[in-house]
C-alpha cells in the first residue's frame, strides 16, 4: 500500500494553504487599510476602492489628534492605568494563586469556592456603581484598577501553573526559615517567569483596552482612557449617515482619517509589544490548559 | 472541693494547651493568613458588597438615603419589569444573538485548530498562527472602528466596491436585519483565530500510539480525525462550550455597546444595554438592579443545569 494513503492528499493540502493565506488575508488587511489610509492624502483615501500601499505620505492627521487635548491626555491616562494596574494585578493575582495552593491553609476550599464564585454570579452594573459611587471610587483614576485587581480566571491559570512546581524546592526554603511571603518571591515568581510573563500581557492588553470603567464610571473628561475617546469618535461620526457629517471640501478630511489615525495609536502599542511575548503566552496558556 | 480544683485545674491546663495549639497554627501560618485576608478583602469589597447591592432590586431607591434606609418595594418592580414588552424585546435578542454565536462562532476555532495541525510548513503555520491571534488583543472599539470603515455607507469598502459596479449602496449599518450577521462576522473575525490555541494545545496532547494503530487498521486522515482527534479534544470541547454558556446571556455586551445604533434597537438591542440605560442613562436604579439580577440568576441556573447535564452524559465537566 503506498504512504500516501495515510497523508493528507495533496488537494487537500493545497487546499488548506489556500484557506489559511486567505483567513490570514481577511484577518490582517483591515488593520493595513487602516494605517494606510491614516498615512495618504485625503483626496487619495477618496479615490481609491483598494488600498495596498501608501503612495504619497502624509502624517497630518497625526499632528492634528495630537495638537488636540484628548488624544494625547487619553494617552497619559492609559499608560499611568496600563503600568500601574499590571504591576499590581500581578501582585494580587500571584499572592492570590499561591494562598489557593496551599494545602495547609485552613478551609482553602471554602476560600477558594468564595473567589470561584464571584466568576458565575455577578451584582450588576447598578449595584456595583452604587457601591464604587460609596467608596469614593467614581471620578477617581483607582476605578480603573482596585475593582479589577483580580481576574479570576487568570488567578486559576497561575494557580494550575504554580500546583505544577516540585515541592521539594518549597520545603528546602522552609527548612533554610524562609517564610511563605519569602518562598514566593524568592523562589516560586522566580522559576514562573514564563506565566508571569503571559498574565502579565493579559493584564496589559485588559487594561490598554479599557472602555466601560471609563464609560460607567468617570465623568470628567481629563480621566477617560484611549478607548474611550475613540468610541465617542466613532459614536460623532455616524457610519450609517449616507453623506460626510462635514461638508465636502478641506474639513471633510478630518474625521474619517482622524479616526483611522486614533485607531492606530490605539492598538500599534499592543501590536509592537505582542510579537516579543508571543512564545511566552503560547507556553503559557498551554500549562494553564491541562486542567482548566 | 480538692477534687474539683483538682480537675478544673486540668481544664484549665488542658484550655492553655489547646489554646497555645490554636495559637501555635496562627503563629506558623501567619504570613499565609495576612495573604488570604488581603486576597479575601479584595472579593469582599469588590464583589461580595456589590452583591448586597442587589437589594436594590427590592427597594424604592433613593440616592440621599443610601441603599440601607431606601424604603422597600417589595416586587413592585419585578411586576414592572416582566410586564414591561422592552424587557422581552432584548431577552430575545439577547438569547437570539447568543444562540447565533454558538452555532456558527463556536464551531470555526475547533475546525480551524484541526487544519492547522495539518499543515506542513512550520514556517507557514507560524505565521498563520501570528496573524490570526492578533485581532484577540485589540478592543472591540477598534473592531467596530475597522467594521465602519469597511460598511458604512459612503466610503465604506464595501459600498465603493458596490458603486464600482454600478450597484445601489447599501446602508448594512442601519439595516436591523444584518445587525446580527455583523456580530456573529465580527466576532469570529476577532475571535476565532485565537481560539485555536487551547484546541491545539488539546489535539497536541492525544497520544501518537493511537494514530499508529489506527493507520494499522487502515484509516485515513478524515478517519483519523473523526474517530481520534475528535473524541481527543472533546474533553475541551465540552469545558469551552460550558464556559460558553455561562457568558450566554452577555451576548458580548462589549461588542454590542461600540456598535450598535439607534436604527438597529429593534434587533440588536441586548439585556445589558438596556439595563445601562434604563439604570445610568435614565436612573431608574431599581428596574435597572431587577433586569441585571434576572440576568446573573438565569445565567448561573444556566451554567450549573449545563455543567451537570455534560458530566451525566460525557462524564466531563468543569466543577
Amino acid at each position: 500500500m503506498k504512504k500516501s494513503f495515510f497523508e493528507p492528499s495533496r488537494g487537500f493540502k493545497v487546499f488548506n494553504v489556500i484557506l489559511f493565506t486567505v483567513f490570514g488575508f481577511v484577518t490582517f488587511y483591515p488593520f493595513w487599510y487602516v494605517f494606510v489610509g491614516s498615512i495618504i492624502p485625503f483626496t487619495e483615501l477618496s479615490s481609491k476602492v483598494i488600498l495596498l500601499y501608501p503612495e504619497n505620505i502624509t502624517f497630518e492627521a497625526y499632528k492634528q489628534i495630537f495638537s488636540s487635548s484628548s488624544i494625547p491626555n487619553a494617552l497619559k491616562i492609559n499608560v499611568i492605568v496600563t503600568v500601574g494596574g499590571t504591576i499590581l494585578n500581578l501582585l494580587f493575582t500571584t499572592l492570590a494563586a499561591y494562598v489557593f495552593t496551599k494545602k495547609e491553609l485552613p478551609a482553602r476550599n471554602f476560600w477558594f469556592s468564595l473567589a470561584i464564585f464571584t466568576m458565575l454570579f455577578n451584582s450588576g452594573l447598578i449595584p456595583m456603581y452604587v457601591t464604587l459611587s460609596n467608596y469614593g471610587l467614581i471620578d477617581s483614576l483607582w476605578v480603573y484598577i482596585l475593582p479589577t485587581l483580580i481576574n479570576t480566571y487568570y488567578m486559576i491559570i497561575m494557580k494550575t501553573s504554580f500546583e505544577q512546581l516540585p515541592k521539594e524546592l518549597e520545603e528546602s526554603a522552609k527548612i533554610d526559615g524562609c517564610n511563605e511571603i519569602g518562598i514566593l518571591f524568592r523562589i516560586i515568581i522566580p522559576i514562573s517567569l514564563p506565566i508571569m510573563a503571559t498574565i502579565g500581557l493579559f493584564y496589559a492588553v485588559d487594561r490598554w483596552n479599557e472602555l466601560f470603567t471609563a464609560i460607567f464610571f468617570i465623568n470628567d473628561e481629563n480621566k477617560v482612557t484611549l478607548q474611550a475617546v475613540l468610541y465617542r469618535m466613532l459614536q460623532s461620526t455616524d457610519p450609517t449617515m449616507s453623506e460626510p457629517t462635514i461638508g465636502e471640501g478641506g474639513a471633510a478630511m478630518l474625521p474619517e482619517q482622524l479616526k483611522y489615525a486614533s485607531i492606530i495609536v490605539a492598538t500599534l502599542p499592543i501590536l509592537a509589544v505582542y510579537p516579543f511575548l508571543q512564545r511566552f503566552f503560547v507556553k503559557g496558556v498551554l500549562i494553564g490548559s491541562v486542567k482548566g | 472541693m480538692k477534687n474539683l480544683s483538682l480537675s478544673s485545674k486540668e481544664e484549665i491546663q488542658y484550655k492553655i494547651r489547646t489554646g497555645s495549639t490554636i495559637m501555635k497554627t496562627f503563629q506558623k501560618h501567619k504570613y499565609l493568613y495576612l495573604m488570604l485576608s488581603v486576597v479575601m478583602t479584595y472579593y469582599v469589597l469588590f464583589h461580595y458588597v456589590p452583591m448586597y447591592g442587589v437589594l436594590l432590586a427590592f427597594k424604592d431607591f433613593s440616592v440621599f438615603k443610601g441603599i440601607t434606609a431606601s424604603p422597600w418595594a417589595g416586587f413592585k418592580y419585578f411586576n414592572e419589569v416582566f410586564t414591561d414588552a422592552n424587557f422581552w424585546r432584548v431577552v430575545t435578542n439577547t438569547v437570539l444573538i447568543s444562540t447565533y454565536k454558538i452555532l456558527f462562532s463556536f464551531p470555526v476555532p475547533i475546525i480551524l485548530a484541526i487544519l492547522l495541525n495539518e499543515l506542513t510548513s512550520i514556517r507557514f503555520k507560524k505565521a498563520v498562527q501570528t496573524i490570526i491571534y492578533l485581532p484577540h488583543f485589540v478592543s472591540w472599539v477598534v473592531v467596530a472602528g475597522l467594521v465602519f470603515s469597511f460598511l458604512s455607507v459612503y466610503n465604506g469598502v464595501f459600498n465603493q466596491i458596490i458603486v464600482y459596479f454600478g450597484w445601489e449602496r447599501i446602508n448594512f449599518l442601519a439595516e436591523p436585519s444584518f445587525f446580527r450577521s455583523i456580530l456573529v462576522s465580527s466576532d469570529i473575525w476577532k475571535n476565532a483565530g485565537w481560539g485555536t490555541i487551547i484546541y491545539i494545545a488539546a489535539i497536541t496532547g492525544i497520544s501518537h500510539e493511537l494514530y499508529e494503530a489506527a493507520i494499522v487498521d487502515g484509516a485515513n486522515r478524515f478517519k483519523q480525525t473523526l474517530h481520534i482527534t475528535l473524541p481527543g479534544i472533546m474533553p475541551t470541547i465540552v469545558v469551552l462550550f460550558i464556559l460558553n454558556l455561562a457568558q450566554f446571556l452577555n451576548a458580548g455586551f462589549d461588542q454590542v455597546f461600540v456598535m450598535y445604533n439607534t436604527a438597529v434597537m429593534e434587533t440588536g438591542d441586548i439585556i445589558d444595554t438596556y439595563a445601562y440605560r434604563k439604570g445610568l442613562l435614565q436612573g431608574e436604579y431599581s428596574y435597572a438592579t431587577v433586569v441585571g439580577l434576572f440576568k446573573s440568576v438565569i445565567g448561573l441556573t444556566l451554567i450549573l443545569a449545563a455543567d451537570k447535564f455534560f458530566k451525566k452524559v460525557s462524564g466531563y465537566g468543569i466543577f
